[in-house]
């Protein structure tokens, strides 16, 4: 993997103003953009998720045709790269240019409305996990004593549960669904987020900011929020990136075991998990849209492997 | 070390008393659990039947102690899909099967990560460190279903090698022949695997190179020792007690990850079986498997915890 050069090769002249920077050791940091473009890396994870979010966000400016939509005319179309289609497909028509699967659905289509249940659910479950999972560990770590010991107790418990079991079973209690989805995500999640930020605060706590904040009067509210939380946020930040990869690969393990969205929504993983039995004859179908999961999951890693590198170099020694 | 498993052992007490309150909430989360346990053609009357004789016309608070003396005898009731049988004959006959399968995937996982991690870290940005950091990204980002589609295209559909999917030959021909259950067990057992090996390798490259960065390694590499002693004797030797800490972890995401593997696959696992008894709204079953599952996790923890602290000195003689 590469890493972010740190330094520059060329130590450059300090301006002769700066009396500060005369007696500085250490090089100059370049401008965190400067550093971006030449990590070819993380450039590429970003690159990625801007094209995701661009079909989220235009998806019906892309294709005119409705992901879900049987269309049986044109069931079995295939893509544009195969010129004499077998096994019964149909020929190619401009109108699906990634083909459609047995059903008529297109695929094209299915790729970039789909592309908006990972955002929105991954996006609203670390949104809502992240804000318990930060108040939780705020509390645990600032108080101790018993709300540590209970905090502590639940997370335990969250913990114990095989994720993926507990997911299906309380999506097949309360039904399928986004809203379902996201609330049983969020509700499973929050401990990854308690635990940094009380392992943060506990020694946060002890600070003399935290001292002098307290001298002056501030409520412990203010405390909590206003001087430890800021200093958790570059650790909150790495942290979310990955769950959202984690969110991404469940909420399509789960529709791929039919537990997902409703049906009504275009989904990757429904698309995969419709089409996985058609491999042998028509192998783009289950692989287009795991390739667009796989793709989305690797541009967060390299994204966040990025964050990880510029908000903690110390990290650098071991990454 | 007595304070510390006592400790230990009162607060696995504890989780297990907060993991049997959830398997027996999931029942009550949609408001009315006998919508979950009567066939929809139910009339009124069979409804009220039901709802009396499992004792859910009783208070919440009433039927939790009820559930909770029924857990201590691992008794979830009746399975309402499988005639005859209880919940627990269900799950106890798929149990082996998952333990089996997790066992074998963390058994390849570790054969792989453990050379490509120690190699990683012992020749830092060599040819091998740089495949095993691309190999670990990649493989954190393939999904596990994905993966297991395409071993399945490749190795049983196209090359015919394995057999596609299940735990033993469905025709009942080679009921005899030892090798049937092994060579259905490879492919699922390397999708499995693989599902961990890519954060083992990269947790194992830390910690190595954590620990080479040590003034005692400096030492004995002052001392003339061999590069494959230093590695082998001092360094792995500290590096496996954070290792171990995450074998336990690891253990359970592939008890999560033995869930979609077993659905892809039809291994006659517990999460094939609770998956099977969601859909099939056979409530008892999913709690016994939730609850069996859980509860194994917590014993798992337990255990690599304990272990952890006999391993590391600072723990064991204070």
């Amino acid at each position: 993997m590469a890493t972010v050069k740190r330094t520059s090769p060329v130590i450059s002249p300090p301006p002769p103003t700066s009396k500060l920077a005369e007696m500085s050791v250490l090089p100059r940091r370049k401008p965190w953009w400067s550093r971006l473009l030449r990590n070819p890396t993380a450039l590429f994870g970003i690159i990625i998720l801007l094209i995701v979010l661009f079909f989220a966000v235009f998806a019906s400016f892309l294709t005119p045709l409705d992901p879900v939509k049987n269309t049986l005319s044109d069931a079995k179309r295939v893509p544009f790269w195969i010129s004499s289609p077998e096994n019964g497909l149909r020929a190619f028509n401009p109108k699906n240019p990634l083909g459609a699967d047995y059903n008529g659905r297109d695929v094209w289509a299915n790729m970039v409305y789909g592309a908006r249940v990972p955002i929105i659910v991954a996006g609203l479950t670390v949104l809502f996990s992240g804000t318990i999972g930060v108040v939780l560990g705020l509390l645990a770590g600032y108080y101790k004593g018993w709300l540590d010991d209970l905090i502590g107790w639940l997370s335990n418990i969250v913990l114990s549960f095989p994720f993926i079991l507990l997911v299906i079973a309380v999506v097949a209690a309360l039904g399928q669904g986004i809203t379902n989805l996201i609330i049983v995500l969020s509700m499973t999640s929050w401990v990854v987020y308690a635990r940094i930020v009380r392992s943060e605060t506990l020694v946060l706590r002890e600070k003399e900011f935290v001292e002098a904040a307290k001298a002056v009067g501030l409520r412990d509210r203010a405390i909590l929020f206003k001087h430890i939380l800021p200093n958790v946020v570059t650790s909150l930040t790495v942290i979310g990136t990955f769950e959202v990869a984690r969110i991404i690969v469940t909420e399509a393990a789960l529709s791929y075991l039919g537990l997902g969205v409703e049906r009504t929504t275009a989904s990757w993983g429904k698309f995969l998990a419709d089409n996985k039995d058609k491999l042998t004859v028509a192998w783009w179908l289950p692989l287009i849209p795991g390739l667009a999961i796989s793709l989305t999951v690797l541009g967060i890693n390299l994204v966040g492997d990025w964050l990880r590198e510029e908000f903690d170099p110390r990290l650098n020694i071991n990454s | 070390m007595l304070k510390f498993i006592i400790r230990r052992l009162v607060q696995a007490i504890f989780v297990i008393i907060g993991v049997s309150f959830i398997s027996f909430m999931l029942l009550h989360l949609t408001g009315d659990p006998v919508d979950l346990l009567v066939p929809l053609d139910a009339g009124p009357q069979a409804r009220q039947e039901i709802k009396s004789a499992l004792g859910l016309d009783k208070p919440v608070l009433e039927q939790y102690v009820r559930f909770m003396g029924g857990v201590w005898k691992f008794d979830f009731g009746r399975s309402i899909f499988q005639a005859g049988k209880t919940a627990m004959d269900v799950v106890s006959v798929a149990l082996p099967n998952t333990i089996l399968l997790s066992a074998c995937a963390l058994i390849v996982s570790l054969l792989i990560s453990f050379p490509i991690g120690i190699i990683s870290a012992a020749r830092r940005n060599s040819f091998i460190d740089r495949f095993g950091m691309i190999f670990a990204l990649l493989g954190q980002s393939i999904p596990v279903f994905l993966l297991g589609t395409i071993f399945v295209w490749i190795f049983a559909v196209n090359l015919g090698w394995l057999p596609t999917d299940g735990m033993r030959d469905s025709r009942g021909q080679n009921l005899d022949d030892f090798w049937d259950v092994p060579r259905h067990l490879i492919l699922p057992s390397i999708t499995l695997g693989l599902f961990v090996t890519a954060r083992q390798v990269r947790l194992i490259r830390s910690s190595m190179l954590e620990v080479l960065s040590q003034d005692y390694i400096r030492t004995a590499r002052a001392k003339g020792l061999w590069q494959t002693v230093v590695i082998r004797r001092h360094a792995l030797k500290n590096a496996l007690i954070p290792i171990i800490t995450v074998l336990g972890l690891d253990f359970a995401t592939l008890l999560s990850g033995a869930v979609i593997t077993e659905n892809i696959f039809s291994w006659p696992g517990v999460g094939r079986v609770a998956v099977e008894a969601i859909n099939q709204h056979d409530f008892p079953v999913v709690q016994a498997a939730v609850f069996t599952v859980a509860l194994g996790y917590v014993l798992i923890n337990l255990v690599v915890d304990l272990l952890y602290a006999y391993l590391n000195p600072r723990i064991r003689f204070s």
